[in-house]
């Protein structure tokens, strides 16, 4: 059985998930479709784009038809993502902060 | 003045000399021999043919992915449900995380979709000026 982490673990956690949400901003856009160059400069920067690639986490377009696609692993922590923020959106200010920043549109 | 050989003191030919030029069938191999062998032209029946006209409902699913169409409502509409259970079960393709009613995660191109699909590309393009071949390309990449 699975031990439910404590407040100040959670805390923890979250505090290192808002440090970071610049690339999982990048990582939910292009998981959602919008891989495109044009649509990453406007909602997101080029810079956080370069961090996601560098952890592996987005593969670098090929032609106007293959735009930036999330790997493997990219998916993978975005899930994780999803699993602690989403579920406590509705109890935890901080998080439904976090959880409006990544995913506006 | 040539000098002609005297039938009895001739050298045989396949015991010295240099190997490739003695005539025998034994010879070094040429820079001709590691080329590939040319797979001949792409028809209807041939083999390389049948093998981009493999499965093109599974393609056509990894295309639209490939090009944006993530969210369960676009790609659902865009290709046929025995297609994505196809490409989920063979791991090219993801599916959605969450409830059917509040995903929160959309479809995925696996790391192995898109090998697969770049695979495709690749050995499809040399041939799209054949009119066969393109309308493979377009059952696959049409929106």
């Amino acid at each position: 059985m699975v031990r439910k982490p404590t407040a100040t673990e959670r805390g923890a956690a979250v505090a290192a998930l808002e440090k970071e949400q610049a690339v999982y901003r990048v990582a939910y856009l292009i998981a959602r479709g919008d891989g495109r160059p044009a649509e990453l400069t406007r909602l997101s920067t080029m810079d956080s784009v370069m961090q996601a690639m560098s952890r592996g986490w987005v593969a670098a377009p090929i032609t106007a038809g293959f735009p930036y696609q999330l790997t493997d692993s990219g998916r993978v922590a975005l899930a994780r993502w999803f699993r602690i923020v989403a579920d406590y959106s509705g109890v935890d200010p901080v998080c439904a902060a976090l959880y409006e920043a990544v995913t506006t549109p | 003045m040539t000098e002609i050989p005297d039938a009895t003191t001739a050298p045989k030919p396949h015991t010295d000399g240099i190997a490739s030029m003695r005539g025998g069938f034994a010879r070094h191999a040429l820079v001709r021999d590691a080329l590939p062998v040319s797979p001949g032209p792409l028809t209807r029946d041939s083999e390389a043919f049948k093998r981009l006209a493999d499965d093109l409902p599974v393609r056509r699913v990894l295309w639209m992915l490939a090009s944006g169409w993530t969210w369960p409502w676009l790609l659902d509409d865009a290709t046929t449900p025995a297609a994505r259970n196809r490409a989920i079960r063979r791991g090219l393709m993801a599916p959605p995380v969450g409830e059917p009613d509040a995903v929160l995660v959309p479809y995925h191109l696996t790391d192995a979709g898109r090998a697969e699909l770049l695979n495709w590309v690749e050995r499809i393009t040399p041939h799209r000026h054949l009119p066969e071949v393109d309308a493979l390309w377009r059952v696959v990449t049409w929106k």
